[in-house]
């Protein structure tokens, strides 16, 4: 079990007891209307934990979440209401549907069935577009589903609704569903695959370039929040006993977007702080809304003042704590913060920017002689163009990266480099030529699958999962198999370790360019593009940049692509280098003789025209 | 079919096709220069229905209320962008569509606190009832009126955006927004200016939309939100001409499953419609247009 789940699990604890306890007091003290307000806040926070589980990691909108509740709660309903009284009410339904009279935990475990079923029918299709369209597609999703239970009238009596429904959703139940609900979207957000939609939730790019399937991501989020979406309705149906569609429609989408939104949607924790924030000051406003006497004054009932509030609520949420009351931390770090000892975070430490990187700190001056090339071509672009609407950024490039070599990639702005690393790297599509990676054919490949290949690169303008912390940053790009060890060895490999709970937006410039890396290096890659490391670093900073790339090749015996200004780092660096400009290969060779070669001087400095 | 019906059926899919068109066109425009979602420009069309009810409740003529309506859309929409976007504009937009998502619901609640939480009936002249002949064809005045209505919006805003030179800062602006603040476009000009559009076509769909159901209530910008929404994406968020096709088009497969269902299917049309709108994005999850320029 690694440290993240070992967290989540103690967090989980915290939120756990204080539920509990609101149980434990309401059943010791509460009268009967009370246990029925808080069964209602249980289902609610269920709710907003199982919407959490995929708006809060994905970053996505949705607007459809409660047609997942809706499904569930009526598919409980069918299967749960007693026989006779579906013979009379719903009579055209199928025998074995009309037969059916399941238990509370069958009609749960049905009801999440059916919720997955109709979110793998069009998660896929959902999962696939944009974040934007995302959105939209949950709307449509919502009222499509809306429009089905609202005129289905054999299955779902239609707009009359559905009654007769038993009760088995008692106070502990609903405990316990909200127990099993936070306890499951705690450990997704913990684990690997949650962790990886957090990524692409932060920045998409770099998810891929990690090996992230964006869309597949997105789709197993979906899944496993509609599971949550479709038990809770099957709950949400024992307790309320008769329901019709409009239940499931705008004003849940709004009660539970609200909750999330304004506890904070990147951590569980704030999800059910928000349900019950919102819960409390609706069910204070709703006596106003009812209509109040204030000091023998008669306030009129005021209707919607109770969404027309927490509608504001949200909106000055937004303005001053964009990311929810709570934030994004979940409770175990707030209540660490609280008791002063910072955990990971030692962010005043003795050494900071300029540290030393332990273990390489006896530099030797030239660090590249001891490990000899191979002779296998490890990548190789051939021929490749690319083409950018009329501007032809690469015009039939050939690389050759050998086994265990660090090739230097220079030229002028605009010569190219960077579009062929990301020609090679499956960002861009080539117009024309090959791409082999370790012998293989991977033209036209998506970049997470080239990534999963064994290529890894960092990025000319840093491309950091930028609400993550640095260890989650180095989390979020190991492959299977890697656990807290490797993470930490590679963080204290790259100078990271005492900056391991600091947000990655939060470190200072030098110390992104190395989580870049430390990103890439946490994959053991073949192949490493690095991509302009040493921008914006002052000497000393390079210096070391040196001594750590050559020492990553000795350890991982991968490939190094290096592109950079810097050609005195270049010269000292490489073994063999390549010099593009406008889209060509004009030189190739030892660093020395491609310094002096004059196509390389005209490029960069113009051609002395006689006098 | 007939050939008459199907004239009829034509001029049908071309009025609801057009006042999609407009829906879909003034979400897009705010978001082809702000990147933001505007989920209350559904309530533009409420006000501007609402604009109509006020101004009937004093006896004025129909054309008095729509002359009153687009306006009042107008100053909205404007209004919005400065209470509840200007102070977001650079949050994220998943922030900002959250925004717009409590702004809609704040205007509906005020309409029921202001107005009244139930619907209410908007008049309209009787001879939006009528048929005229056309060619020995009979068809309805209204939609007849909404289609060409609709057209001369649309070639108007079009001759706008390509001829003027607020039209051009538009569509810099709508291309790359930094870019175009570099070479001197006001950014704060742009964005009042694609709001007032975006209200003019809000408050201009709303006439059209109010005068074919005669009635305005507190939650019927949903409607024509979820409308644009599905038109904008089905044509290729973020691009102009798309969102005018995704209208078209979501118009015009309406009114199709309307001919083609039988009876019994007719309460699940609009279910049928997404679902053929999902399908044609899982096939093109960019929309139809999308990837393409804006021309």
């Amino acid at each position: 079990m690694n440290r993240r789940v070992r967290e989540a699990l103690g967090g989980w604890a915290i939120l756990a007891a204080a539920l509990v306890a609101v149980a434990g007091l309401t059943a010791a003290f509460g009268t009967a209307p009370l246990r029925r307000t808080v069964t209602d806040f249980f289902l609610i926070a269920l709710l907003v934990v199982g919407l959490q589980a995929f708006v809060g990691n994905s970053g996505i909108v949705s607007f459809g979440h409660a047609a997942f509740v809706g499904i569930g709660a009526y598919a409980a309903a069918l299967l749960t209401i007693p026989a006779a009284l579906k013979e009379q009410a719903l009579p055209e339904l199928p025998g074995w549907l009309l037969r059916a009279e399941l238990g509370l935990l069958p009609s749960v475990a049905a009801a999440t069935v059916t919720a997955l079923i109709v979110a793998a029918a069009v998660g896929g299709a959902i999962a696939r577009m944009r974040e934007l369209a995302m959105a939209m597609a949950t709307l449509a999703l919502l009222v499509l589903v809306h429009a089905v239970l609202a005129n289905w009238d054999s299955v779902t009596r239609g707009g009359y609704g559905i009654y007769g429904v038993p009760g088995n959703t008692t106070m502990w139940v609903a405990l316990v569903g909200v127990l099993a609900g936070t306890l499951i979207a705690r450990l997704y957000r913990a684990s690997g695959p949650g962790l990886r939609l957090q990524a692409t939730r932060e920045d998409p790019l770099p998810a891929r370039s990690v090996g992230v399937h964006v869309a597949a991501a997105r789709f197993g989020g979906l899944l496993l929040s509609a599971a949550i979406m479709g038990a809770g309705g099957a709950l949400f149906a024992q307790h309320i006993l008769a329901f019709d569609p409009d239940q499931f429609f705008f004003t849940l989408t709004f009660t539970t977007l609200a909750m999330l939104v304004i506890g904070g949607r990147e951590s569980v924790t704030g999800a059910v702080a928000g349900a019950g924030l919102v819960a409390v000051a609706q069910e204070l406003l709703r006596t106003v809304e009812l209509g109040v006497v204030v000091a023998g004054v008669r306030i009129p009932e005021l209707p919607g003042i109770v969404q027309l509030s927490v509608a504001v609520l949200i909106i000055l949420v937004l303005v001053f704590r964009p990311a929810g009351l709570v934030g994004r931390a979940e409770i175990e770090e707030l209540v660490r913060r609280r008791r002063g000892s910072p955990g990971g975070t030692r962010e005043d430490g003795p050494d900071r920017e300029g540290a030393v990187i332990p273990g390489a700190a006896p530099a030797p001056r030239r660090p590249t002689v001891a490990r000899p090339v191979g002779d296998r071509a490890v990548l190789r672009a051939v021929d490749a163009t690319m083409d950018f609407a009329g501007l032809r950024a690469l015009a039939g490039v050939t690389l050759e990266l050998r086994e265990g070599e660090i090739l230097g990639l220079i030229g002028p702005n605009g010569s190219g480099k960077t579009t062929l690393l990301n020609v090679v790297s499956g960002i861009h599509r080539p117009t024309g030529g090959r791409v082999e990676l370790g012998g293989r054919d991977v033209t036209g490949w998506p970049a997470h699958r080239v990534a999963r290949l064994g290529l890894a690169r960092t990025f000319q303008n840093i491309r950091l999962f930028a609400g993550l912390t640095v260890r989650e940053n180095v989390q979020a790009a190991a492959p299977r198999g890697v656990g807290d060890a490797g993470v930490d060895e590679v963080l204290l490999d790259l100078g990271l370790a005492d900056r391991e709970g600091t947000p990655a937006a939060a470190l200072p410039y030098g110390l992104q360019r190395r989580l870049e890396i430390a990103r890439a290096v946490i994959r053991r890659p073949a192949v490493l593009l690095l991509d302009e490391p040493a921008a914006g670093m002052n000497e000393a900073e390079s210096e070391e940049l040196l001594v750590t790339i050559a020492r990553l090749r000795e350890e991982l015996g991968c490939a190094v692509v290096v592109i950079d200004h810097d050609f005195r780092l270049i010269l000292r660096l490489c073994d063999r280098v390549q010099v593009l400009n406008e889209g060509r290969t004009i030189a190739e060779g030892a660093p020395g003789d491609v310094a002096r070669a004059p196509a390389v001087i005209e490029a960069y400095l113009g051609t002395i025209r006689p006098a | 079919m007939s050939p008459e019906e199907l004239v009829q059926q034509l001029v049908n899919a071309l009025s609801l096709g057009a006042i999609y068109a407009l829906f879909a066109l003034g979400l897009a425009v705010v978001f082809s220069v702000l990147g933001l979602l505007n989920f209350a420009y559904g309530e533009l069309v409420t006000v501007s229905g609402y604009a109509m009810l006020l101004l009937a409740r004093r006896d004025l003529p129909f054309w008095a209320m729509v002359v009153g309506a687009v306006p009042v859309a107008i100053a909205i929409s404007m209004a919005m962008e400065f209470v509840a976007f200007r102070p977001l504009r650079r949050a994220s937009p998943v922030v900002r569509l959250f925004s717009s998502f409590a702004l809609a619901v704040i205007i509906q609640n005020l309409i029921r606190q202001l107005i009244s939480p139930r619907p209410q009936g908007v008049p309209v002249p009787e001879f939006f009832n009528d048929a005229v002949r056309l060619g020995g064809v009979r068809i309805g005045v209204l939609p007849l009126l909404t289609a060409a209505i609709g057209g001369a919006c649309l070639v108007g805003l079009s001759v706008f955006l390509k001829r003027s030179r607020a039209g051009l800062a538009m569509r810099a602006a709508s291309q790359d927004f930094a870019v175009s603040r570099l070479v001197g476009v006001r950014a704060d000009r742009v964005i009042s200016l694609a709001f007032a559009i975006s209200g003019a076509l809000a408050g201009i769909a709303g006439v059209l939309w109010v005068s074919r159901r005669t009635s305005v209530s507190p939650t019927m910008g949903f409607g024509p939100v979820l409308k644009a929404f599905v038109a904008t994406v089905l044509g290729g968020l973020g691009n102009l001409s798309g969102a005018v096709l995704g209208g078209f088009f979501l118009g015009a497969l309406e009114i199709v499953l309307e001919v083609v269902l039988p009876a019994a299917w007719r309460p699940f049309l609009d279910a049928i419609a997404l679902s053929i709108v999902v399908c044609v994005l899982y096939f093109r999850p960019q929309g139809i247009l999308g990837g393409t320029e804006l021309t």
